[in-house]
């Protein structure tokens, strides 16, 4: 674990270096800002989606067993998909600010 | 007035399909947080591009709550198909919002900081709703021995 960990600090640092020494390293910015953020936001959305299904799962059954308790559970469900949804929607303003503010770079 | 206020948007609510009390409660509060968050903000900048981009992300949010919110009260009753179409709608609703929002940053030149400020208002309202039900919860005196 701890060899792994430093080999892949290792890397990030020649990494690094290697952009620090070409001059092209704030063109290759650009089209790495852009990977990042197609996969950043592919897994965001990805999980938040399957944390939305999870938690109304739950909650369908959860009112199917009780329908007594149907307020409640819809109330709590809510809250739940509220939390969730604001986290990929914080995740597409930070892809975004990567695309459009471009704070690493041209 | 205010209570006025409030009770004209819980009827207004309850007319668009808000049956569930606690639901309509929170969306209420919303609506107030964010028209009350965005009215202080832009007049605290004198209607600079912060308190104009905080009013733009507390509407995009509150949409966003009240699209949410109408959908959880049908789906959670619904026996089939509920998660498909829970997933159908978040998609359209991230979709939708990712164009604002990009149309925002990218073309307006809108604050990124206020935006962000913004969409925390639904994060501020779902933590507050959060305190003040644990607080009604917890028993002021006495330490719990009596039950």
């Amino acid at each position: 674990m701890r060899k792994s960990l430093l080999m892949t600090l290792a890397m990030v640092l020649c990494a690094s270096a290697a952009f620090a020494s070409d001059g092209a390293a704030v063109a290759a910015v650009g089209p790495v800002a852009a990977w990042a953020t197609a996969i950043g936001m592919g897994i965001a959305a990805g999980l938040c989606g399957i944390g939305q299904g999870l938690g109304l799962k739950a909650a369908c059954e959860g009112t199917a067993r009780n329908p007594e308790a149907g307020g409640k559970i819809t109330v709590t469900l809510i809250l739940g998909l509220a939390f969730i949804e604001s986290l990929a929607i914080y995740a597409l303003v930070v892809n975004l600010i990567l695309l459009f503010v471009k704070p690493l770079g041209a | 007035m205010f209570e006025r206020l409030v009770q004209r948007i819980d009827a207004m609510l309850f007319r668009r399909g808000f049956v569930v009390t606690d639901a309509r409660r929170l969306m209420r509060n919303q609506m107030l947080l964010a028209a009350g968050g965005s009215a202080v903000a832009c007049l605290a900048t004198g209607f600079a591009n912060w308190g104009l981009s905080f009013a733009a992300g507390a509407l995009i949010i509150s949409i966003n709550f009240w699209w949410l919110s109408k959908a959880a009260q049908e789906l959670v009753q619904v026996k089939q198909g509920a998660t498909f179409t829970l997933l159908t709608l978040f998609y359209g609703r991230l979709v939708l919002t990712a164009a604002a929002i990009a149309g925002l940053v990218a073309w307006a030149g809108a604050s990124v900081f206020g935006l962000l400020a913004g969409l925390s208002t639904v994060v501020l309202n779902a933590a507050l709703w959060g305190v003040l039900q644990i607080r009604h919860k917890v028993p002021t005196v006495g330490k719990g021995k009596e039950a």
